[in-house]
């Protein structure tokens, strides 16, 4: 069982803390005069995102959570899990739907995502920031729109719905970013 | 991985302003007579503190008694075997090294603002740190004085009662590790509840530490169930730290030797009792009192800034 040391602490350390792996996303050292120092340190639950603070007493040991992050490229589902593959090994890989959550509505196939790996088993998946994806379904554009007026909501073939300028068309292929689901451009 | 980031962390604008705290400084002390030293910075011994870590290094290709040396975690050691010699009044600016303390107001090296006076008493030392500070700041501040007791009470907190430590943390929204002492327990909950409103108005000097606590200050000799040690706080941000000094040379090494044993429990390495400073006691320290300042931390106050990094010119992660 590996384990750190709180002196150890750095953003981005996974630690098992509560049965969850739990990346570090802040740390402070707490320390009176002359007595025992503690570790306050903010960390983000990979399984659920919450954040929460936690205090560990320094010079402690918390168990390192077997976590690994490695980009493998997506080729189908099924229906109940989405199948990836490492372009190195060739060796492929499930996730349900809990792992997938909103990246479903993000990625087509061959798309290259970061999966993240929990003892072995696939615990979350991050579509692309940055994608290009055709429209399937959005309101005609009126005669005369430019591009500086408004906006309207488009679907696209992966099942994402976002606002897009008045002048996207059914077909036209757009460049979105995932993270804040904005258009970003024409592709 | 050692990056290529060569900027310093503090401003052009602090760098001068820090220059210009030091020589205010050195002129606080060169006016009361008080003579300016500098202390070997690495030593054949540590400090067996259990709290504090030292940073080990290896002495064999210099010229030391022993092959396997530390960084001072402070220069007192040193500088009271000047005091035992006959030094007379002395102070200290110098870096000190504490492994593993890092964060907005940590930084394994830092600088050290320590002096000794011969002959004052706790009280007469705290208004001289009152003095320097009020100095530097340009303008008298606010002083309270209160005992160590005092400050839970303030907050209504009986500080051997551990139901009541856990629920004032509770309040905090603070978690408490599993398996704590009373003692840490204390710890947790005045670095959490008592102390972010200590200094809120300008100084505040927190005084007579439970005996347990003494560090190196001698008891009182009125109730030998406190020490005559105190600390400094400003805006919440725990300043300095002062002892009316433990003189007795058989007490000083039980001291060291329970330090010792303490580590022993906690699993941390041994360290070397420093016999020259027992030796030093032992030919007769003269009676004094001694305060460190952190002076970085100083510096960020009186230069509003909210980070150890705003006030010293690299810090652990780019030195």
């Amino acid at each position: 069982m590996a384990t750190y040391s709180t002196n150890q602490f750095k953003n981005g350390l996974k630690l098992l803390v509560d049965g969850d792996p739990q990346s570090i996303v802040g740390n402070e050292i707490v320390k009176p005069g002359k007595g025992q120092a503690f570790n306050r340190v903010k960390l983000r639950n990979l399984k659920t995102g919450r954040v929460v603070e936690r205090t560990f007493k320094s010079g402690e040991s918390v168990e390192a959570a077997d976590v690994h992050v490695t980009d493998l490229q997506y080729l189908y589902n099924d229906g109940d899990t989405w199948y990836f593959m490492d372009n190195s090994t060739f060796e492929q890989h499930g996730a349900d739907s809990t792992a997938m959550a909103d990246a479903v509505m993000w990625i087509k196939e061959q798309d290259e995502c970061t999966v993240t790996f929990f003892n072995g088993a696939i615990l979350s998946v991050d579509a692309p920031t940055q994608t290009v994806l055709k429209v399937t379904e959005t309101d005609p554009g009126m005669k005369g729109d430019t591009a500086q007026g408004g906006s309207k909501p488009a679907t696209l073939e992966s099942g994402a719905v976002i606002n897009v300028p008045l002048f996207i068309e059914i077909g036209n292929e757009i460049k979105v970013n995932t993270e804040t689901k904005e258009y970003l451009g024409r592709a | 991985m050692v990056g290529r980031n060569w900027q310093p962390s503090i401003s052009a604008e602090n760098l001068r302003k820090r220059a210009q705290l030091l020589s205010a400084t050195r002129a606080f002390f060169s006016a009361r007579d008080v003579c300016e030293v500098q202390t070997p910075i690495v030593a054949t011994a540590g400090n067996p503190d259990v709290h504090i870590d030292s940073i080990e290094v290896n002495l064999s290709a210099g010229a030391y008694d022993t092959e396997r040396g530390y960084l001072n975690t402070s220069p007192e050691f040193c500088m009271k075997r000047l005091l035992a010699a006959g030094s007379g009044d002395i102070y200290q600016l110098c870096s000190a090294f504490r492994a593993g303390e890092a964060g907005c107001w940590h930084n394994p090296e830092f600088t050290i603002l320590e002096w000794y006076r011969l002959g004052f008493s706790m009280q007469q030392l705290m208004d001289e740190v009152a003095a320097l500070v009020s100095q530097l700041y340009g303008a008298e501040l606010p002083l309270r004085f209160i005992t160590w007791a005092e400050a839970w009470t303030h907050k209504g907190i009986n500080p051997n009662d551990e139901t009541a430590l856990n629920q004032s943390l509770g309040a905090m929204q603070i978690d408490v590790p599993a398996g704590l002492s009373l003692s840490e327990l204390q710890d947790l909950a005045f670095s959490f509840v008592v102390q972010p409103d200590l200094g809120e108005q300008g100084l505040c000097f927190v005084y007579h530490y439970p005996a347990e606590q003494a560090s190196l200050a001698r008891l009182s000799p009125d109730d030998d169930s406190v020490a005559e040690r105190f600390e400094l706080f400003w805006q919440g941000v725990e300043l300095a730290n002062g002892f009316v000094e433990l003189v007795n040379a058989q007490e000083q090494r039980q001291r060291f030797q329970a330090d010792n044993q303490q580590r022993l429990a906690a699993a941390k390495p041994q360290v070397r009792e420093d016999e020259r400073f027992l030796a030093a006691l032992e030919a007769g320290l003269p009676e004094c009192a001694g305060v460190a300042v952190g002076f970085d931390r100083l510096v960020a106050l009186l230069l509003e800034q909210a980070r150890l990094e705003d006030v010293i010119t690299f810090n652990a992660s780019r030195s």
